[in-house]
C-alpha cells in the first residue's frame, strides 16, 4: 500500500480515486490530478476509480506510476486553470524548474515514463521525456550516443559497418 | 459508456509492451513479441515517440542507424517509413488528406452516388480509349 504525496487530508473538498500499478501497488490520488490523462479522465467521468475498487493499470509498474502521478500532482493546479492565463511568472518559472529536474532521472525509467505517458494520454508528459531522449541524439556522433546509452565499445565489424553506413547516407553528413 | 471506456483503458495499458505492428495500427494492435531484447531505447515505440518530439530529422535518424545493429534495423523497419508518412500529405495519420487513406478508401468513395465520381468515371473512360497510363492505375 503506497500513496503518494496526496496534499493535504482535506477529503471531504477533493474526490480522490485509487489506482492500481502492475506489481498490485495501490495508489490514491485527488481526481483533478489523475485527469491529467486523457484515458483516466474518461473513466474518472463515468465514475470509476472511486470506493474500493480502484483503476487497474497492467502495464504501468509502481515506480513509474509514482513518477507519473509526481507530474501530475505538480501540474494539475495549472491545468485546472486552464493553463497560462491565470498562472504568474513565478508559477511558470517553479513549473519549468520541476520539469527541468523531473527529468533528471535514469534513463530506463525515461523510456518506461514515455511509454505510460502515450498508453495514459498525458501529452505535457509524453512531449517533456520525449524531448529529454532526443537530446541525448540530436546533434552528437555515434560514437557520443553510444557512451550516452551505456552501449559497449563497438568491435571492429560494427565499427566497419558504421563507415560502410556513412558511406551510404554520406548526403545527410555534409 | 462505462464498459467502454474501462475497454479503452484496459487496451491503453496492455498496449504499453512491445509490438512488432506499425506503430499507427494502434498501441491495441501491437503484439507482445520481443519484450525481452528490444526494451528501452530499442524500443520502436519509445523510438518513433522520440523522433516524432523531433519531427523525424533525417540527419538524427541516418546518425541513430549508425549507432548499433539493432538501432539500425529499427531505423529502417519502422523509422523511415514513419518519416516517410510523417511528411506525405502533411499529416502523420491514415485520414484526411494523406494519400494512403485516399487509396485504401477508394472502394467505398466508388459506392458513393456523386457528381465528382461520374467525373472520374469520365476520366477513366478516357483512360482507357486514349491509353492514359495514370488513371488506370487509381482504377486498379
Amino acid at each position: 500500500m503506497a500513496a503518494p504525496e496526496s496534499g493535504d487530508g482535506n477529503n471531504g473538498a477533493a474526490r480522490m480515486v485509487t489506482l492500481i500499478s502492475s506489481d498490485n501497488t495501490r495508489f490514491e490520488v485527488e481526481a483533478a490530478a489523475a485527469s491529467l490523462s486523457q484515458t483516466l479522465q474518461l473513466t474518472i467521468l463515468d465514475g470509476g476509480g472511486g470506493g474500493g475498487d480502484g483503476i487497474p493499470l497492467p502495464n504501468v509498474d509502481s515506480a513509474t506510476l509514482s513518477k507519473v502521478l509526481e507530474y501530475c500532482i505538480k501540474h494539475a493546479p495549472a491545468a485546472a486553470n486552464g493553463g497560462a492565463p491565470n498562472a504568474t511568472a513565478v508559477d511558470r518559472a517553479e513549473l519549468e524548474r520541476f520539469d527541468n529536474e523531473f527529468v533528471n532521472i535514469d534513463q530506463s525509467v525515461l523510456y518506461s515514463l514515455i511509454m505510460a505517458a502515450h498508453n495514459l494520454e498525458i501529452e505535457g508528459l509524453q512531449s517533456l521525456v520525449a524531448k529529454k531522449v532526443a537530446d541525448m541524439i540530436k546533434g552528437k556522433s555515434p560514437m557520443e550516443i553510444r557512451r550516452t546509452l551505456g552501449f559497449p565499445d563497438p568491435t571492429p565489424e560494427e565499427q566497419a559497418e558504421m563507415n560502410a553506413h556513412m558511406l551510404e547516407y554520406g548526403w545527410a553528413y555534409e | 459508456m462505462s464498459e467502454g471506456t474501462r475497454t479503452k483503458l484496459c487496451v491503453a495499458a496492455a498496449g504499453s509492451g512491445i509490438g512488432s505492428a506499425s506503430f499507427r495500427d494502434g498501441i491495441g494492435a501491437a503484439a507482445r513479441s520481443s519484450g525481452d531484447v528490444n526494451t528501452g531505447i530499442l524500443d520502436e515505440h519509445v523510438l518513433t515517440l522520440v523522433f516524432r518530439c523531433i519531427n523525424f530529422d533525417p540527419r538524427a535518424l541516418c546518425t541513430v542507424a549508425r549507432v548499433s545493429r539493432r538501432l539500425r534495423a529499427v531505423a529502417e523497419r519502422v523509422l523511415w517509413r514513419e518519416l516517410c508518412v510523417s511528411r506525405a500529405g502533411g499529416c502523420g495519420h491514415l485520414h484526411g488528406n494523406c494519400w494512403l487513406a485516399r487509396l485504401t478508401s477508394s472502394e467505398g468513395e466508388h459506392d458513393d452516388g456523386a457528381e465528382e465520381e461520374g467525373e472520374s468515371e469520365d476520366d477513366d473512360d478516357q483512360a482507357s480509349t486514349g491509353g492514359g497510363s495514370e488513371d488506370g492505375r487509381v482504377a486498379l
